[in-house]
């Protein structure tokens, strides 16, 4: 009868042991997360259309924006084919800065900026870009959508 | 003298008498109850490859108000109502897990509050011959909305963390709702249980940045109880 008490003891004291340190493995891992609070609210993927002032489309491309806002997407340039990257940052208040660059590590040239915001889930991001050093013709106006 | 004196006695006489009469074919009632809110959406993206997936989940809301009916029949009547009701709807988006990208679920639980007026032709149906005290009804009408507040809660759930912030939306939406209103229900010796679906039929959203792109109207079930026997 003992034996049985004691081995019910036992079995209690291993589920509550294991039971805790799963909830502290639990508590304390929070995998590869980026604090929450340091989440863009704006990121993810989006879909950004840029047009010259004459309104006809200059390029498209679908672009992640990380955790932190920093973003890097390659683009297409219909009329040519050229292709090279826009790459910025999106401030948590839904501010862009950023410019063109040949690869994701190159420096930038020409400037791109503008605001994201969003409503009921739906995010909405356009403004201004221009990058007349690499082409005179290369400056216009960009939209984005949450996609 | 005499005949200006009759011919007054007797326009008194008419006029309370209808007074009287139009009084017992009106009634009066307040209803209160718990509303369940949904936004119908429409959210062009532009694309047809998403990484965001968007739902939709109803809310609870709560509606107080008084109404005034007039029966022009024992079997139609029509009805006024105004009333404070709340409604609004969930949004959820999920942004997929990618390289420098949290899995993350944003939950926007909208709420709107208006003054709502409803002009509704209804449709009684008598327990007994006798009396119309006690009745099933049915009506079918159309509501205007004004207005009072919005906000937006937006709740962020990563695998492993929360975080929640709250906003006013109200300069992102009209100040006017309308749209149809179907609703059903039984009076019982003064009582009554209501059963109403109000659909929203104007876009209610008004944010330059999003007219071309998001349409979002207002739809809710509400279930009401109510008094309506005399005050």
């Amino acid at each position: 009868m003992a034996g049985q008490e004691d081995f019910k003891m036992k079995l209690i004291k291993k589920i509550l042991l294991i039971t805790a340190l799963a909830y502290i493995f639990a508590a304390l891992n929070t995998g590869c997360e980026t604090p929450i609070g340091q989440i863009v609210p704006y990121s993810g993927n989006w879909k950004f259309t840029f047009s010259y002032d004459n309104g006809s489309v200059f390029a498209s491309s679908n672009i992640l924006i990380q955790d932190t806002g920093a973003f890097c997407g390659k683009i297409t340039v219909m009329e040519t084919g050229n292709i090279f990257y826009i790459k910025g940052d999106v401030s948590g208040y839904g501010e862009i800065t950023g410019g063109f660059a040949d690869s994701c590590s190159a420096p930038v040239t020409g400037k791109i900026i503008g605001s994201f915001t969003e409503l009921m889930g739906a995010g909405y991001a356009s403004g201004t870009f221009t990058d007349t050093l690499q082409n005179p013709g290369y400056k216009g106006t960009w939209q984005a959508r949450r996609n | 003298m005499k005949n200006t004196f009759r011919i007054q006695v007797v326009l008194l006489f008419l006029i309370t008498a209808s007074a009287f009469t139009q009084q017992e074919k009106m009634n009066f009632g307040i209803f209160s109850g718990v509303s369940l809110s949904t936004n119908s959406y429409t959210y062009e993206t532009g694309s047809n490859y998403l990484d965001t997936s968007y739902s939709n989940d109803a809310k609870t809301g709560f509606n107080l108000g008084m109404f005034a009916a007039y029966d022009f029949e024992r079997n139609f009547s029509v009805k006024l109502q105004g009333q404070y009701t709340n409604k609004g709807g969930i949004t959820n988006i999920n942004t997929y897990t990618s390289t420098d990208l949290t899995y993350i679920e944003r939950s926007y639980r909208n709420t709107i509050n208006y003054i709502q007026f409803s002009l509704l032709p209804q449709l009684n149906l008598p327990f007994s011959k006798n009396s119309n005290e006690s009745k099933a009804y049915f009506n079918a009408g159309g509501y205007l909305s004004v207005k009072l507040s919005a906000s937006e809660k937006i709740e962020n759930q990563t695998v492993y963390q929360y975080l929640d912030t709250e906003r006013d939306i109200s300069n992102s939406l009209t100040g006017t709702d309308a749209g149809l209103i179907f609703a059903g229900g039984i009076v019982y010796k003064g009582f009554l249980i209501d059963i109403r679906y109000d659909l929203g039929l104007t876009n209610i959203v008004d944010d330059p940045d999003f007219n071309d792109a998001l349409d979002i109207s207002n739809n809710s079930i509400n279930f009401s109880i109510g008094w309506t026997g005399g005050f």
